[in-house]
Protein backbone atom coordinates (compact mmCIF):
# COMPACT_ATOMS: atom_id res chain seq x y z
CA UNK A 1 0.00 0.00 0.00
CA UNK A 2 2.84 2.11 1.27
CA UNK A 3 5.16 1.35 -2.28
CA UNK A 4 1.64 1.64 -4.24
CA UNK A 5 1.05 5.49 -2.56
CA UNK A 6 5.39 6.40 -3.30
CA UNK A 7 4.87 5.22 -7.02
CA UNK A 8 1.55 7.82 -7.81
CA UNK A 9 3.81 9.95 -5.89
CA UNK A 10 6.31 9.62 -8.38
CA UNK A 11 4.06 9.84 -11.05
CA UNK A 12 2.47 12.44 -10.02
CA UNK A 13 5.85 14.65 -10.22
CA UNK A 14 7.26 13.23 -12.90
CA UNK A 15 3.95 14.12 -14.98
CA UNK A 16 3.96 18.06 -13.22
CA UNK A 17 7.58 17.79 -14.54
CA UNK A 18 7.11 16.87 -17.72
CA UNK A 19 4.38 19.66 -17.88
CA UNK A 20 6.51 22.49 -17.75
CA UNK A 21 9.56 20.47 -19.79
CA UNK A 22 11.86 20.81 -17.04
CA UNK A 23 12.60 17.08 -17.28
CA UNK A 24 12.96 16.63 -21.00
CA UNK A 25 15.14 19.70 -21.19
CA UNK A 26 17.01 18.68 -18.23
CA UNK A 27 17.15 14.72 -20.62
CA UNK A 28 17.49 16.63 -23.58
CA UNK A 29 20.73 18.96 -22.01
CA UNK A 30 22.37 15.73 -20.29
CA UNK A 31 22.34 13.40 -23.72
CA UNK A 32 23.40 16.77 -25.38
CA UNK A 33 26.39 17.29 -23.11
CA UNK A 34 27.62 13.57 -22.87
CA UNK A 35 27.70 12.95 -26.26
CA UNK A 36 29.90 16.32 -26.78
CA UNK A 37 32.20 14.92 -24.15
CA UNK A 38 32.42 11.08 -25.40
CA UNK A 39 32.74 12.62 -29.82
CA UNK A 40 35.37 14.89 -27.73
CA UNK A 41 37.39 11.90 -26.39
CA UNK A 42 37.07 9.88 -29.54
CA UNK A 43 38.42 12.59 -32.35
CA UNK A 44 41.77 12.28 -32.65
CA UNK A 45 44.08 15.09 -33.71
CA UNK A 46 47.16 15.19 -35.15
CA UNK A 47 49.94 17.95 -33.78
CA UNK A 48 53.32 18.75 -35.80
CA UNK A 49 56.39 19.86 -33.14
CA UNK A 50 59.23 21.79 -34.94
CA UNK A 51 61.81 19.93 -32.88
CA UNK A 52 65.35 20.44 -35.01
CA UNK A 53 66.92 21.81 -38.48
CA UNK A 54 68.86 20.47 -40.79
CA UNK A 55 71.22 22.42 -42.80
CA UNK A 56 73.08 20.04 -45.99
CA UNK A 57 75.60 21.77 -47.79
CA UNK A 58 75.09 20.30 -51.38
CA UNK A 59 76.41 23.16 -53.26
CA UNK A 60 73.80 22.89 -56.04
CA UNK A 61 70.30 23.58 -56.32
CA UNK A 62 68.41 19.86 -56.29
CA UNK A 63 65.64 18.90 -58.14
CA UNK A 64 65.54 15.40 -56.39
CA UNK A 65 65.91 14.13 -53.24
CA UNK A 66 64.71 11.47 -50.57
CA UNK A 67 65.08 9.86 -47.00
CA UNK A 68 66.57 5.91 -47.57
CA UNK A 69 67.55 3.67 -45.52
CA UNK A 70 71.32 2.50 -45.85
CA UNK A 71 71.67 -0.96 -45.21
CA UNK A 72 75.63 -0.34 -44.78
CA UNK A 73 75.24 2.17 -41.57
CA UNK A 74 71.68 0.56 -40.68
CA UNK A 75 70.30 4.19 -40.38
CA UNK A 76 68.48 6.30 -42.13
CA UNK A 77 70.48 8.95 -44.67
CA UNK A 78 69.12 11.73 -47.20
CA UNK A 79 70.25 12.40 -50.81
CA UNK A 80 69.52 15.11 -53.15
CA UNK A 81 70.67 14.84 -56.59
CA UNK A 82 70.58 17.60 -59.31
CA UNK A 83 69.72 15.14 -62.61
CA UNK A 84 69.52 18.15 -65.38
CA UNK A 85 73.05 20.85 -65.11
CA UNK A 86 75.44 19.09 -62.11
CA UNK A 87 74.55 15.25 -62.81
CA UNK A 88 75.38 13.78 -59.77
CA UNK A 89 73.84 12.35 -56.21
CA UNK A 90 74.96 13.68 -52.68
CA UNK A 91 74.42 11.51 -49.94
CA UNK A 92 74.07 12.75 -46.06
CA UNK A 93 73.75 11.98 -42.90
CA UNK A 94 71.26 13.61 -40.35
CA UNK A 95 74.29 15.16 -38.89
CA UNK A 96 74.81 17.82 -42.39
CA UNK A 97 77.66 15.72 -43.37
CA UNK A 98 78.48 15.01 -47.26
CA UNK A 99 78.90 11.24 -47.04
CA UNK A 100 79.63 10.42 -50.44
CA UNK A 101 78.94 11.57 -54.56
CA UNK A 102 77.79 9.50 -57.17
CA UNK A 103 78.20 11.14 -60.95
CA UNK A 104 75.22 10.45 -63.71
CA UNK A 105 77.67 11.98 -66.74
CA UNK A 106 77.83 8.33 -67.64
CA UNK A 107 74.29 8.64 -68.65
CA UNK A 108 74.52 11.70 -70.81
CA UNK A 109 77.94 10.62 -72.52
CA UNK A 110 75.61 7.58 -73.96
CA UNK A 111 73.44 10.96 -75.51
CA UNK A 112 70.68 10.01 -73.05
CA UNK A 113 69.01 12.45 -70.47
CA UNK A 114 67.63 11.37 -66.70
CA UNK A 115 64.21 10.56 -66.32
CA UNK A 116 64.44 8.96 -63.08
CA UNK A 117 66.50 6.94 -60.65
CA UNK A 118 65.95 4.30 -57.54
CA UNK A 119 69.00 3.60 -55.01
CA UNK A 120 68.82 0.03 -54.14
CA UNK A 121 71.69 0.23 -52.13
CA UNK A 122 75.22 2.27 -51.85
CA UNK A 123 76.67 0.36 -54.40
CA UNK A 124 73.56 -0.34 -57.22
CA UNK A 125 71.48 2.77 -58.56
CA UNK A 126 69.36 2.12 -61.69
CA UNK A 127 68.69 5.22 -63.71
CA UNK A 128 65.71 5.37 -66.23
CA UNK A 129 67.08 7.41 -68.93
CA UNK A 130 64.41 9.92 -69.85
CA UNK A 131 61.14 9.27 -71.71
CA UNK A 132 62.90 5.93 -73.43
CA UNK A 133 63.19 2.48 -72.63
CA UNK A 134 66.73 1.93 -71.32
CA UNK A 135 68.15 1.41 -67.83
CA UNK A 136 71.48 1.56 -66.35
CA UNK A 137 72.65 0.01 -63.69
CA UNK A 138 75.55 2.34 -61.98
CA UNK A 139 77.94 1.77 -59.13
CA UNK A 140 78.69 4.21 -56.43
CA UNK A 141 81.53 5.82 -58.76
CA UNK A 142 78.86 6.31 -61.39
CA UNK A 143 80.25 3.42 -63.70
CA UNK A 144 77.96 1.48 -65.78
CA UNK A 145 77.43 -1.95 -64.40
CA UNK A 146 74.50 -3.26 -67.00
CA UNK A 147 72.67 -1.71 -70.01
CA UNK A 148 69.17 -2.95 -70.12
CA UNK A 149 66.74 -2.22 -73.01
CA UNK A 150 62.80 -2.65 -71.71
CA UNK A 151 61.33 -3.17 -74.74
CA UNK A 152 63.65 -6.35 -75.53
CA UNK A 153 61.98 -7.82 -72.40
CA UNK A 154 58.52 -7.05 -73.28
CA UNK A 155 57.16 -9.30 -76.02
CA UNK A 156 53.25 -8.79 -76.35
CA UNK A 157 50.73 -5.80 -77.96
CA UNK A 158 52.79 -3.33 -75.71
CA UNK A 159 55.68 -3.61 -77.17
CA UNK A 160 57.26 -0.62 -78.51
CA UNK A 161 54.60 1.65 -78.09
CA UNK A 162 55.77 3.42 -74.63
CA UNK A 163 58.19 5.52 -73.17
CA UNK A 164 59.02 5.66 -69.51
CA UNK A 165 59.51 7.77 -66.98
CA UNK A 166 59.48 6.54 -63.57
CA UNK A 167 61.56 4.17 -61.99
CA UNK A 168 60.47 2.40 -58.23
CA UNK A 169 61.65 -1.13 -56.80
CA UNK A 170 58.76 -2.73 -54.94
CA UNK A 171 60.38 -5.65 -53.93
CA UNK A 172 60.91 -9.55 -55.18
CA UNK A 173 63.37 -7.91 -58.08
CA UNK A 174 60.10 -5.93 -59.18
CA UNK A 175 60.39 -2.67 -60.23
CA UNK A 176 57.17 -0.26 -61.11
CA UNK A 177 58.04 1.89 -64.60
CA UNK A 178 54.81 4.48 -65.24
CA UNK A 179 54.47 3.85 -68.50
CA UNK A 180 53.33 6.75 -71.06
CA UNK A 181 51.59 5.47 -74.81
CA UNK A 182 53.69 6.86 -77.78
CA UNK A 183 51.69 5.33 -80.74
CA UNK A 184 51.36 1.70 -81.87
CA UNK A 185 53.99 0.59 -85.61
CA UNK A 186 50.51 -0.90 -86.57
CA UNK A 187 48.38 1.97 -87.16
CA UNK A 188 48.72 4.61 -89.52
CA UNK A 189 49.39 8.01 -87.47
CA UNK A 190 47.07 11.06 -88.84
CA UNK A 191 49.38 13.71 -90.53
CA UNK A 192 46.34 16.35 -89.70
CA UNK A 193 47.26 17.97 -86.09
CA UNK A 194 43.59 17.79 -84.95
CA UNK A 195 43.64 14.45 -86.37
CA UNK A 196 46.86 13.58 -84.54
CA UNK A 197 46.01 15.14 -81.14
CA UNK A 198 42.46 12.84 -81.68
CA UNK A 199 44.61 9.79 -82.28
CA UNK A 200 46.74 10.30 -79.48
CA UNK A 201 45.15 12.15 -76.75
CA UNK A 202 42.07 9.38 -77.09
CA UNK A 203 44.59 6.11 -76.91
CA UNK A 204 46.79 8.01 -74.15
CA UNK A 205 43.69 8.32 -71.64
CA UNK A 206 42.54 4.17 -72.03
CA UNK A 207 46.50 2.51 -72.36
CA UNK A 208 47.66 1.27 -69.12
CA UNK A 209 49.93 3.64 -66.82
CA UNK A 210 51.69 0.92 -65.05
CA UNK A 211 54.37 -1.92 -65.75
CA UNK A 212 55.80 -4.28 -63.39
CA UNK A 213 58.76 -6.52 -64.03
CA UNK A 214 61.86 -8.26 -62.93
CA UNK A 215 64.48 -6.66 -65.24
CA UNK A 216 67.60 -8.30 -63.98
CA UNK A 217 66.12 -11.91 -64.26
CA UNK A 218 63.34 -11.51 -66.82
CA UNK A 219 61.07 -13.78 -67.53
CA UNK A 220 59.49 -12.64 -70.32
CA UNK A 221 55.62 -13.88 -68.81
CA UNK A 222 56.36 -11.90 -66.28
CA UNK A 223 55.31 -8.82 -66.86
CA UNK A 224 51.97 -6.89 -65.28
CA UNK A 225 50.82 -4.20 -66.75
CA UNK A 226 47.93 -2.19 -64.65
CA UNK A 227 45.59 0.55 -64.14
CA UNK A 228 44.35 0.96 -67.62
CA UNK A 229 42.00 3.55 -68.81
CA UNK A 230 43.43 5.83 -65.87
CA UNK A 231 42.57 9.57 -67.41
CA UNK A 232 39.19 7.71 -69.00
CA UNK A 233 38.64 7.15 -64.98
CA UNK A 234 39.58 10.73 -64.08
CA UNK A 235 37.79 12.50 -66.92
CA UNK A 236 34.44 13.81 -65.95
CA UNK A 237 33.43 13.92 -69.76
CA UNK A 238 33.64 12.28 -72.86
CA UNK A 239 35.66 15.41 -74.79
CA UNK A 240 39.27 15.78 -75.92
CA UNK A 241 41.06 16.32 -73.22
CA UNK A 242 44.59 17.52 -72.44
CA UNK A 243 45.64 15.80 -69.24
CA UNK A 244 49.80 17.26 -69.30
CA UNK A 245 51.43 15.43 -66.15
CA UNK A 246 53.65 12.97 -64.84
CA UNK A 247 51.99 10.35 -63.25
CA UNK A 248 52.29 10.31 -59.32
CA UNK A 249 52.04 7.87 -57.15
CA UNK A 250 52.78 6.17 -52.98
CA UNK A 251 53.61 2.60 -52.43
CA UNK A 252 53.55 0.98 -49.54
CA UNK A 253 53.73 -2.42 -48.75
CA UNK A 254 50.85 -3.48 -50.47
CA UNK A 255 49.38 -0.49 -52.35
CA UNK A 256 50.42 1.76 -54.97
CA UNK A 257 48.18 5.07 -54.21
CA UNK A 258 47.95 6.81 -57.75
CA UNK A 259 46.95 10.57 -58.10
CA UNK A 260 46.57 13.19 -60.38
CA UNK A 261 46.21 17.09 -60.79
CA UNK A 262 43.13 16.29 -62.52
CA UNK A 263 41.63 14.51 -60.13
CA UNK A 264 39.71 14.57 -56.25
CA UNK A 265 40.33 10.87 -56.01
CA UNK A 266 43.18 8.44 -55.05
CA UNK A 267 43.12 5.35 -57.17
CA UNK A 268 44.08 2.55 -54.39
CA UNK A 269 45.90 -0.05 -56.46
CA UNK A 270 47.04 -3.70 -55.86
CA UNK A 271 51.02 -3.54 -55.64
CA UNK A 272 51.47 -7.18 -56.99
CA UNK A 273 48.53 -6.97 -60.35
CA UNK A 274 48.50 -3.00 -60.55
CA UNK A 275 44.38 -3.75 -60.71
CA UNK A 276 42.54 -0.66 -59.47
CA UNK A 277 40.84 -1.61 -56.06
CA UNK A 278 39.26 1.32 -54.65
CA UNK A 279 38.69 5.07 -55.61
CA UNK A 280 39.06 7.76 -52.33
CA UNK A 281 37.36 10.66 -52.95
CA UNK A 282 39.36 13.61 -51.16
CA UNK A 283 37.70 16.48 -49.65
CA UNK A 284 38.96 20.14 -48.52
CA UNK A 285 35.97 22.69 -47.33
CA UNK A 286 34.87 25.01 -49.96
CA UNK A 287 37.25 23.70 -52.79
CA UNK A 288 36.94 21.87 -55.65
CA UNK A 289 39.67 19.81 -55.97
CA UNK A 290 41.56 18.58 -59.49
CA UNK A 291 42.54 20.85 -62.16
CA UNK A 292 39.91 21.37 -65.25
CA UNK A 293 41.64 19.97 -68.01
CA UNK A 294 42.08 21.92 -71.32
CA UNK A 295 39.73 20.83 -74.03
CA UNK A 296 41.36 20.33 -77.64
CA UNK A 297 39.53 21.62 -80.82
CA UNK A 298 39.73 22.32 -83.55
CA UNK A 299 40.27 26.24 -83.18
CA UNK A 300 42.96 26.17 -80.25
CA UNK A 301 44.57 22.81 -81.17
CA UNK A 302 47.77 25.50 -82.13
CA UNK A 303 48.06 27.10 -78.53
CA UNK A 304 46.42 24.71 -76.24
CA UNK A 305 50.18 24.02 -75.03
CA UNK A 306 50.18 28.24 -74.20
CA UNK A 307 47.79 28.08 -71.32
CA UNK A 308 48.33 24.44 -69.72
CA UNK A 309 50.21 26.10 -66.71
CA UNK A 310 47.46 28.52 -65.91
CA UNK A 311 45.39 25.97 -64.58
CA UNK A 312 48.13 24.40 -62.78
CA UNK A 313 48.88 27.17 -61.34
CA UNK A 314 45.29 28.62 -59.50
CA UNK A 315 43.40 25.39 -59.29
CA UNK A 316 43.34 23.13 -56.15
CA UNK A 317 44.56 20.01 -56.42
CA UNK A 318 46.29 16.81 -54.91
CA UNK A 319 50.02 17.62 -54.72
CA UNK A 320 51.48 14.58 -53.21
CA UNK A 321 50.81 11.66 -51.47
CA UNK A 322 53.11 10.24 -48.87
CA UNK A 323 52.85 7.27 -46.42
CA UNK A 324 54.38 7.42 -43.34
CA UNK A 325 55.38 3.68 -42.62
CA UNK A 326 56.41 4.55 -38.73
CA UNK A 327 53.07 6.25 -37.64
CA UNK A 328 50.45 4.70 -40.41
CA UNK A 329 49.73 7.88 -41.68
CA UNK A 330 48.88 9.32 -44.86
CA UNK A 331 49.42 12.92 -45.66
CA UNK A 332 47.96 14.19 -48.73
CA UNK A 333 48.86 17.60 -49.89
CA UNK A 334 46.48 19.97 -50.96
CA UNK A 335 47.47 22.92 -53.28
CA UNK A 336 44.77 25.49 -52.55
CA UNK A 337 42.87 27.71 -55.25
CA UNK A 338 45.72 30.90 -55.84
CA UNK A 339 44.64 34.25 -57.61
CA UNK A 340 46.43 34.29 -60.68
CA UNK A 341 47.45 37.98 -59.41
CA UNK A 342 49.84 36.49 -56.71
CA UNK A 343 51.82 33.99 -59.56
CA UNK A 344 55.28 33.78 -58.11
CA UNK A 345 54.26 34.40 -54.78
CA UNK A 346 53.69 32.18 -51.87
CA UNK A 347 51.22 29.74 -52.30
CA UNK A 348 48.90 28.15 -49.19
CA UNK A 349 48.72 24.10 -49.35
CA UNK A 350 47.10 22.22 -46.79
CA UNK A 351 48.05 18.68 -45.56
CA UNK A 352 45.61 16.16 -44.68
CA UNK A 353 46.36 13.27 -42.29
CA UNK A 354 44.64 10.44 -42.73
CA UNK A 355 44.90 6.66 -41.44
CA UNK A 356 45.54 3.80 -42.82
CA UNK A 357 42.42 3.00 -43.71
CA UNK A 358 42.09 6.59 -45.07
CA UNK A 359 39.64 8.11 -42.54
CA UNK A 360 40.08 11.81 -41.95
CA UNK A 361 41.94 12.60 -38.97
CA UNK A 362 43.41 16.58 -39.00
CA UNK A 363 44.16 18.79 -41.35
CA UNK A 364 46.89 20.95 -41.22
CA UNK A 365 48.67 24.64 -42.46
CA UNK A 366 51.81 25.70 -42.00
CA UNK A 367 52.73 28.73 -42.37
CA UNK A 368 53.13 29.50 -45.91
CA UNK A 369 56.02 32.00 -46.21
CA UNK A 370 58.32 29.87 -43.76
CA UNK A 371 57.83 25.96 -45.05
CA UNK A 372 57.68 24.01 -48.41
CA UNK A 373 54.90 22.33 -47.47
CA UNK A 374 54.97 20.12 -50.99
CA UNK A 375 58.86 18.83 -50.02
CA UNK A 376 58.21 16.40 -47.26
CA UNK A 377 59.52 13.93 -46.46
CA UNK A 378 59.21 10.97 -43.69
CA UNK A 379 61.68 9.33 -41.26
CA UNK A 380 61.74 7.35 -37.77
CA UNK A 381 62.00 10.70 -35.89
CA UNK A 382 58.78 12.49 -37.27
CA UNK A 383 58.14 14.21 -40.79
CA UNK A 384 60.96 16.85 -42.86
CA UNK A 385 59.87 19.77 -44.48
CA UNK A 386 61.76 22.28 -46.58
CA UNK A 387 62.50 25.50 -44.95
CA UNK A 388 62.09 28.36 -47.57
CA UNK A 389 64.61 31.22 -47.70
CA UNK A 390 64.67 34.23 -49.80
CA UNK A 391 68.49 34.63 -49.59
CA UNK A 392 69.99 33.92 -52.63
CA UNK A 393 72.97 31.78 -51.05
CA UNK A 394 70.81 29.76 -49.24
CA UNK A 395 69.85 27.85 -52.65
CA UNK A 396 72.70 25.60 -52.47
CA UNK A 397 72.02 24.74 -49.10
CA UNK A 398 68.64 23.09 -48.07
CA UNK A 399 67.33 23.32 -44.93
CA UNK A 400 64.58 20.98 -43.17
CA UNK A 401 62.78 21.28 -40.19
CA UNK A 402 61.99 18.03 -38.07
CA UNK A 403 58.38 17.89 -37.05
CA UNK A 404 57.74 15.49 -34.12
CA UNK A 405 54.17 13.97 -35.18
CA UNK A 406 51.63 12.72 -32.03
CA UNK A 407 48.17 11.83 -32.36
CA UNK B 1 15.20 76.90 -82.40
CA UNK B 2 15.39 75.64 -78.45
CA UNK B 3 15.86 72.07 -80.61
CA UNK B 4 18.50 72.90 -82.68
CA UNK B 5 20.60 74.27 -79.92
CA UNK B 6 19.70 71.14 -78.00
CA UNK B 7 20.98 69.11 -80.89
CA UNK B 8 23.83 71.25 -81.15
CA UNK B 9 25.03 70.39 -77.87
CA UNK B 10 24.15 66.98 -78.33
CA UNK B 11 26.28 66.60 -81.32
CA UNK B 12 29.38 68.76 -79.29
CA UNK B 13 28.84 66.65 -75.97
CA UNK B 14 29.35 63.52 -78.32
CA UNK B 15 32.30 64.78 -79.86
CA UNK B 16 34.41 65.87 -76.88
CA UNK B 17 33.36 62.55 -75.63
CA UNK B 18 35.03 60.76 -78.47
CA UNK B 19 38.17 62.81 -78.75
CA UNK B 20 38.11 62.28 -74.90
CA UNK B 21 37.97 58.47 -75.46
CA UNK B 22 40.60 58.69 -78.57
CA UNK B 23 43.03 60.46 -76.76
CA UNK B 24 42.94 58.57 -73.90
CA UNK B 25 43.41 55.41 -75.43
CA UNK B 26 46.63 56.89 -77.57
CA UNK B 27 47.66 58.10 -73.82
CA UNK B 28 47.51 54.67 -72.57
CA UNK B 29 49.38 53.16 -75.62
CA UNK B 30 52.31 55.55 -75.31
CA UNK B 31 52.93 55.09 -71.61
CA UNK B 32 52.79 51.67 -71.40
CA UNK B 33 55.36 51.63 -74.31
CA UNK B 34 57.46 54.32 -71.93
CA UNK B 35 56.51 52.34 -69.07
CA UNK B 36 58.08 48.83 -70.68
CA UNK B 37 61.04 50.30 -71.17
CA UNK B 38 61.70 51.87 -68.14
CA UNK B 39 60.38 49.25 -65.93
CA UNK B 40 63.06 47.07 -67.62
CA UNK B 41 65.82 49.63 -67.14
CA UNK B 42 64.98 50.17 -63.48
CA UNK B 43 65.00 46.35 -62.74
CA UNK B 44 68.74 46.32 -65.05
CA UNK B 45 69.83 49.32 -62.90
CA UNK B 46 68.45 48.37 -59.68
CA UNK B 47 70.43 44.71 -60.31
CA UNK B 48 73.47 45.85 -61.52
CA UNK B 49 72.63 44.41 -65.08
CA UNK B 50 73.68 46.84 -67.19
CA UNK B 51 72.26 50.47 -68.37
CA UNK B 52 69.86 49.57 -71.27
CA UNK B 53 71.21 52.28 -73.31
CA UNK B 54 74.60 51.06 -73.48
CA UNK B 55 73.01 47.77 -75.22
CA UNK B 56 71.28 46.10 -78.61
CA UNK B 57 69.78 43.51 -77.03
CA UNK B 58 68.87 41.40 -73.94
CA UNK B 59 68.60 37.99 -74.45
CA UNK B 60 66.59 35.89 -71.58
CA UNK B 61 67.20 32.07 -71.29
CA UNK B 62 63.84 30.83 -69.62
CA UNK B 63 62.50 27.69 -68.08
CA UNK B 64 59.20 27.96 -69.13
CA UNK B 65 57.42 26.71 -72.58
CA UNK B 66 58.82 24.71 -74.99
CA UNK B 67 61.81 22.57 -73.59
CA UNK B 68 63.26 21.97 -76.68
CA UNK B 69 62.71 25.48 -78.00
CA UNK B 70 65.19 26.81 -74.27
CA UNK B 71 67.72 23.93 -75.42
CA UNK B 72 67.78 24.92 -78.74
CA UNK B 73 67.90 28.87 -77.43
CA UNK B 74 70.95 28.08 -75.13
CA UNK B 75 73.21 27.53 -78.64
CA UNK B 76 72.74 31.37 -79.75
CA UNK B 77 73.17 32.36 -75.75
CA UNK B 78 76.39 30.69 -75.72
CA UNK B 79 77.15 32.03 -79.43
CA UNK B 80 76.54 35.97 -77.65
CA UNK B 81 77.07 35.45 -74.43
CA UNK B 82 80.59 37.29 -74.53
CA UNK B 83 79.69 39.77 -77.31
CA UNK B 84 79.84 43.57 -76.42
CA UNK B 85 76.38 45.60 -76.44
CA UNK B 86 74.48 42.07 -75.78
CA UNK B 87 73.47 41.11 -72.37
CA UNK B 88 72.21 37.69 -71.32
CA UNK B 89 69.60 37.39 -68.41
CA UNK B 90 69.32 33.75 -67.21
CA UNK B 91 65.45 33.23 -65.29
CA UNK B 92 65.76 29.69 -65.39
CA UNK B 93 66.51 27.21 -62.87
CA UNK B 94 69.46 25.08 -63.08
CA UNK B 95 67.34 22.04 -62.03
CA UNK B 96 64.95 22.58 -65.20
CA UNK B 97 67.34 23.65 -67.83
CA UNK B 98 71.00 22.51 -68.51
CA UNK B 99 73.28 25.35 -67.49
CA UNK B 100 76.25 23.69 -67.57
CA UNK B 101 76.98 25.47 -70.20
CA UNK B 102 77.48 28.63 -67.70
CA UNK B 103 80.59 26.97 -65.57
CA UNK B 104 83.55 28.13 -67.42
CA UNK B 105 82.06 30.98 -68.57
CA UNK B 106 82.80 34.09 -66.52
CA UNK B 107 81.54 36.94 -68.61
CA UNK B 108 80.18 40.39 -67.10
CA UNK B 109 77.37 39.75 -69.81
CA UNK B 110 75.86 37.13 -67.50
CA UNK B 111 73.16 37.77 -64.91
CA UNK B 112 71.05 35.01 -62.88
CA UNK B 113 68.25 36.05 -62.29
CA UNK B 114 67.39 33.67 -58.89
CA UNK B 115 65.14 36.24 -57.39
CA UNK B 116 62.28 35.51 -60.26
CA UNK B 117 61.90 39.56 -60.34
CA UNK B 118 62.06 39.64 -64.42
CA UNK B 119 58.95 37.68 -64.69
CA UNK B 120 57.07 40.19 -62.54
CA UNK B 121 57.61 42.55 -65.23
CA UNK B 122 54.87 40.94 -67.74
CA UNK B 123 57.92 41.33 -70.73
CA UNK B 124 58.73 37.99 -71.85
CA UNK B 125 56.86 34.82 -70.28
CA UNK B 126 59.16 32.39 -72.15
CA UNK B 127 62.74 32.65 -73.56
CA UNK B 128 63.30 35.42 -76.23
CA UNK B 129 65.23 38.61 -76.99
CA UNK B 130 64.10 42.38 -76.36
CA UNK B 131 66.52 44.46 -78.98
CA UNK B 132 67.10 48.10 -77.97
CA UNK B 133 66.80 50.99 -80.21
CA UNK B 134 67.73 54.39 -79.50
CA UNK B 135 67.03 54.25 -75.73
CA UNK B 136 63.53 52.60 -76.79
CA UNK B 137 62.40 48.52 -77.00
CA UNK B 138 62.79 48.21 -81.34
CA UNK B 139 61.60 44.43 -80.62
CA UNK B 140 60.72 41.39 -78.68
CA UNK B 141 60.55 38.52 -79.97
CA UNK B 142 59.35 35.90 -77.94
CA UNK B 143 60.19 31.70 -78.88
CA UNK B 144 57.09 30.05 -80.42
CA UNK B 145 57.07 26.26 -81.32
CA UNK B 146 55.54 26.73 -84.32
CA UNK B 147 58.07 29.85 -85.88
CA UNK B 148 60.95 28.58 -84.35
CA UNK B 149 63.73 28.41 -87.24
CA UNK B 150 62.65 32.00 -88.89
CA UNK B 151 62.91 33.43 -85.04
CA UNK B 152 66.22 31.86 -84.72
CA UNK B 153 67.28 33.52 -88.36
CA UNK B 154 65.58 36.51 -87.48
CA UNK B 155 67.90 36.66 -83.72
CA UNK B 156 70.41 35.79 -85.43
CA UNK B 157 70.78 38.26 -88.60
CA UNK B 158 69.87 41.14 -86.01
CA UNK B 159 72.02 40.48 -83.37
CA UNK B 160 74.95 40.45 -86.31
CA UNK B 161 74.06 43.36 -87.20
Amino acid sequence: MESKRSILKINSTVNKDLKGGKFFLLLISFILFFGTFLSCKNKKHVKFTAVKEYVFKTDFTYNRSKVIYSKELKKEIIYFADIITKKKISFFNFNGLKLYETPLNHIYNCGQEIGSFEVLNKDSIVVLSLYSDIVFLLNKNGVCKKTIYLDSLICDVHKNSNEYYNINYIGNNRFLFAASWLGSDTIKIPQNTFQYYEYFFRNLTIRPKLVSLDIFNPDKTNFNWGFDSAYFKISKDNKLNLFFENNKYEITDKNIFFYSWYSNKIYKLNRGTQKLEKEIIIQQAGEEIGVKPKHISKENQNYIFDSINIGLQTEASITKVVFDKYRNLFYVIIAHKHDIKFKGKDRLYTIIVYDKDFEKIDEITLDKEKYSSSILYVCKQGILIQTKSKKIEDHDKPKFQLFKVDY
Amino acid sequence: MINLNSNYLKWIISFFIFTFCLSCQNKSKVKQTNSTYQNLDSFCLANKICDLDTINALLILSDNGCISCNKSFISIVNKYLTKRKTVTLITASSTRLDLSFLEDKNSKNIYIDYSKEFEGLNILDKSGVIFITNSKIDTIVELDVNQLEKQFVFINQKLEN
